[in-house]
């Protein structure tokens, strides 16, 4: 028999200092024998699978065990080890996180199991467990989620461990009945500490009480704050909130100054620089500036503004007038042979109805980049940003083709490219009703790249091949793409090669007051 | 009516040449397509070829401006600049936003000349230029696009109004005269592609509202999408399914035939009884794919109804292009025999 029960019972269990130093009352100790369970597990056996969600704590009261999980190259990752008298479990059972690591019985051991109802009854009502506890789980949690952060994937193992010591966990409740967050961090303040995320989520907000605006979601090992090791100060790009119980790890710049060397500091230094520059550094330094000036109408106004008033040609929806358009399609092949990929980012599908002047319009399909955007809200890997021009942003590099993001969008704009060779960019294009015209189809014959199978610029085929090469095994659909504006480019494609003048931006106000009743 | 088509400041630069032409002709003494006696005759006939010579060749250039983006030839593509210095520019046009609330900025004049030496500081000149709107009683500098080409609907502008004008100068410079071969074959095509491209200006103005009205609950690229799928999802059906029964090729042109004739299904399962004294075996299947073969018949008809329209807005293209070009060979023929001779 590899595994059998024994009864609890209470000068065994009490045995162990954590318990010892709690001194439950009896009540307590009357609920813990007749709730958990003792288990005798000889070695071999799998306790906790990895991915697994625990509703119930561990206790050794005798034996070993060991924790393993597998990293990114496939490789059996050896953690350590879980000693008589230790807990395991709890970190699943505190933050409702799947397991992240495997743990097996080393040598034969004696486990008492305490059901999670029970763990959490005892640590809300015995203060010394509670501290015993969290001392423990900000031990563990901390050098999982330390690395997942850019800006400490570069320190050793080493300067973890001090790091450690000097990181503190914040836990942000969040009324949701009542609709309260917790305000992390306000805009136009310094930033002041790395923030890494361990459970919940937080909507980062353009400033201000009326600003509907999003810039950002952050999720579960997702961090913000990296600006706190810049070289210059910055300041908070806008106001971090939560959306739900939150819980993270911070470690302030102190700490930072604390635990590292100057070579390592200013190697972190040149990174924060890096990953605050292109995006939350500018806009941060933007409202630093504000702020310093004190502008009378604030920060929060106008970086609003700034987001809203279509800097370049965005912050409006595509309109076609459907008492202009040909359907000459020039709209559609235009943004194929704009976009390397030849994949369209504009369909003529959307919604339809009458304008003021009762002639039919339709809403393209292209993106709106909404106030709240839920692919944003969707995507649970960081690929989806707003930047300061107010466009919501790919970053190609954090996309895993899920595919999440394409359901949760509103207006059905997301596309996924698709890197296998069995289904080419033509085929997508077809979907999407683009035909060729017969000059196209003449430039192929003729061996010029016709607009629809576009094929990427020679000095990129290279980096092409390679993504196809690491999509072979079709782990991932692709990646996802949607209208970017023609970014970097001096034209919007669509509208500036329609003939007839049929498609063009408008102000989403308007296009709200554009839709009465009528609408189909 | 599409009177986007029409509005154009070229319509009376058009007009007044145009004006200017007729003038010319009306006070010499000359007459259209006259061959050269006196020397007033010749000047006016040199003149008018030339002039529409090099309307011709404005007007032609459209369709390059049209096709040179499509094809990526052209040379806006080399003038992309990174989303760094994008960000950059909007930030720095952003602090000058800034002192416009502030007060500090008042004049547009100031404002520009600040906008545009942020834009050229971050080498964004040639993607973007500054613009100056008033929205709320609030002035604001904001980053449009530079267009560097212009936007096709302007060169169709310049297409419809220059091609107008092209012929009241043709016949001037030819008065239609039919007397000599080469006589035919220009001034047939000119009248053959004007008339084309008139034909084609009258559908573009009214087609699309008809087309638009023409689409119940389909638009046209929505039932051309729908009706490709689900002839495709019938023919996997049939070879997968209702070909493989016993006599499976028969029932599959069956079912196909009844479901173009739009006939009932009552009616194709007595055709199947007549067919096979029974009920078929698979009669589930069968009627599955009549169900499928109606669907796709229906939605093909409605594809070929709204592409009738189509048709109509993009048919004419078949004359006007052709001939455009085989008019174009005639004319440097015409010019190079008048040069020679």
């Amino acid at each position: 028999m590899k595994r059998f029960f024994e009864e609890p019972r209470r000068d065994v269990i009490e045995a162990h200092p954590v318990m010892a130093a709690a001194k439950f009352n009896d009540k307590l100790w009357g609920g813990i024998l007749r709730n958990s369970q003792v288990e005798v597990i000889v070695s071999g056996e799998l306790l906790v699978a990895l991915g697994e969600y625990v509703n119930r704590v561990g206790l050794v009261l005798g034996g070993r065990l060991a924790t393993r999980r597998v990293d990114a190259d496939g490789e059996d990752v050896f953690l350590g080890h879980i000693q008589k008298g230790e807990f395991f479990g709890e970190l699943g059972v505190i933050s409702n996180l799947p397991a992240e690591s495997r743990v097996t019985v080393e040598h034969d051991a004696t486990i008492c199991w305490l059901p999670e109802a029970l763990f959490r009854a005892l640590r809300d009502k015995n203060k010394p467990f509670k501290a015993a506890i969290d001392e423990v789980y900000r031990s563990r949690v901390l050098g999982l989620l330390l690395r997942s952060s850019p800006l400490l994937k570069v320190l050793t193992l080493d300067q973890l461990e001090a790091l450690k010591e000097k990181a503190t966990v914040e836990v942000h409740e969040h009324d949701k009945r009542g609709g309260k967050h917790s305000v992390i961090a306000k805009a136009g303040d310094p930033i002041d500490r790395l923030c890494l995320v361990r459970s919940g989520a937080i909507e980062c907000r353009l400033p201000g009480e009326t600003s509907q605006r999003v810039l950002g979601f952050f999720n579960s090992n997702s961090s913000f704050g990296e600006g706190v090791l810049a070289t210059s100060e910055q300041v908070w790009n806008g106001e971090y909130r939560t959306l739900a119980r939150t819980e993270m790890i911070t470690i302030s710049r102190e700490a930072f100054e604390e635990c590292l060397d100057s070579e390592t500091l200013d190697m972190l230094n040149v990174l924060a620089d890096d990953l605050a520059g292109a995006e939350e550094g500018r806009s941060s330094r933007f409202l630093s500036t504000l702020g310093k000036q004190g502008a009378e109408r604030g920060p929060g106004i106008i970086a609003g503004l700034e987001a809203g008033s279509e800097p370049v040609k965005g912050g409006k929806a595509l309109v076609i007038h459907l008492g202009r358009c040909t359907r000459c399609n020039a709209c559609v092949e235009s943004c194929v042979a704009v976009h390397e990929d030849g994949i369209p980012r504009i369909s003529k599908a959307g919604f339809r109805g009458k304008d003021k002047e009762k002639s039919s319009v339709i809403l393209a399909s292209a993106c709106y980049n909404c106030d709240l955007p839920d692919c944003m809200a969707a995507c649970n890997f960081g690929a989806i940003r707003r930047d300061m021009t107010g466009d919501i942003k790919f970053l190609w590099e954090n996309c895993t083709g899920c595919t999440l993001c394409v359901p949760a969008c509103p207006y059905d704009v997301i596309r996924m490219t698709h890197p296998q060779d069995d289904f080419s960019a033509t085929d997508v294009a077809k979907d999407a009703g683009v035909r060729q015209s017969w000059l196209g189809k003449l430039a192929g014959l003729m061996g010029k790249k016709s607009p629809v199978a576009a094929e990427p610029v020679e000095e990129e085929a290279a980096e092409v091949e390679e993504m196809r090469a690491a999509y072979s095994d079709q782990v991932v659909r692709g990646k996802a793409v949607k209208c970017d504006r023609c970014e970097g480019l001096p034209f919007e494609a669509c509208v500036y090669n329609c003939p007839c003048g049929a498609i063009e931006r408008r102000d989403p106000g308007d296009i709200f007051a554009l839709f009465n009743s009528s609408t189909k | 009516m599409n009177t986007r088509l029409f509005k154009s400041w070229w319509a009376p630069a058009t007009a007044l040449l145009c004006g200017l032409m007729l003038w010319w002709f009306l006070t010499s003494p000359t007459m259209a397509g006259r061959s050269p006696g006196w020397r007033n005759d010749r000047f006016f006939l040199l003149t008018t070829g030339w002039v529409a010579a090099a309307l011709f060749l404005v007007v032609t250039l459209y369709s390059l401006r049209k096709y040179i983006h499509r094809f990526r030839w052209s040379p806006e593509y080399r003038l992309r600049v990174t989303p760094a210095a994008l960000e950059e520019v909007t930030t720095r046009i952003s602090k000058i936003q800034q002192e416009i609330f502030a007060g500090r900025l008042t004049k547009d004049a100031d404002v520009m000349k600040r906008a545009k030496s942020a834009i050229k500081a971050t080498g964004t000149d040639k993607v973007v230029r500054a613009q100056i709107l008033v929205e709320e009683g609030q002035k604001q500098v904001t980053l449009q696009p530079t267009e560097p080409l212009g936007r096709v609907s302007v060169w169709m502008h310049v297409h419809i109004y220059l091609g107008l004008m092209s012929a009241l100068v043709v016949f001037l410079h030819g008065g239609l005269h039919w007397n000599s071969p080469m006589a035919i074959g220009l001034n047939g095509l000119c009248v053959l592609v004007m008339g084309s491209g008139i034909f084609g200006i009258l559908t573009w103005a009214f087609g699309p509202n008809w087309l638009a009205a023409a689409e119940e609950d389909l638009s046209i690229e929505e039932a051309y999408v729908l009706h490709k799928t689900l002839r495709r999802q019938y023919q996997q059906y049939l070879s997968t399914t209702i070909q493989p029964l016993d006599g499976g090729k028969k029932l599959a042109k069956m079912v196909t035939r009844a479901a173009r004739k739009l006939e009932s299904r009552v009616k194709v399962q007595g055709d199947l009884l007549a067919l096979y004294g029974q009920a078929p075996e698979s009669e589930q299947e069968v009627s599955d794919a009549f169900v499928l073969a109606r669907q796709a018949s229906v939605l093909e008809s409605e594809y070929a109804r709204l592409r009738k329209y189509k048709w109509l807005l993009s048919g004419w293209r078949w004359v006007h292009l052709p001939g455009t070009i085989v008019l174009s060979v005639l004319v440097v023929m015409h010019a190079f025999s008048v040069w020679w001779y």
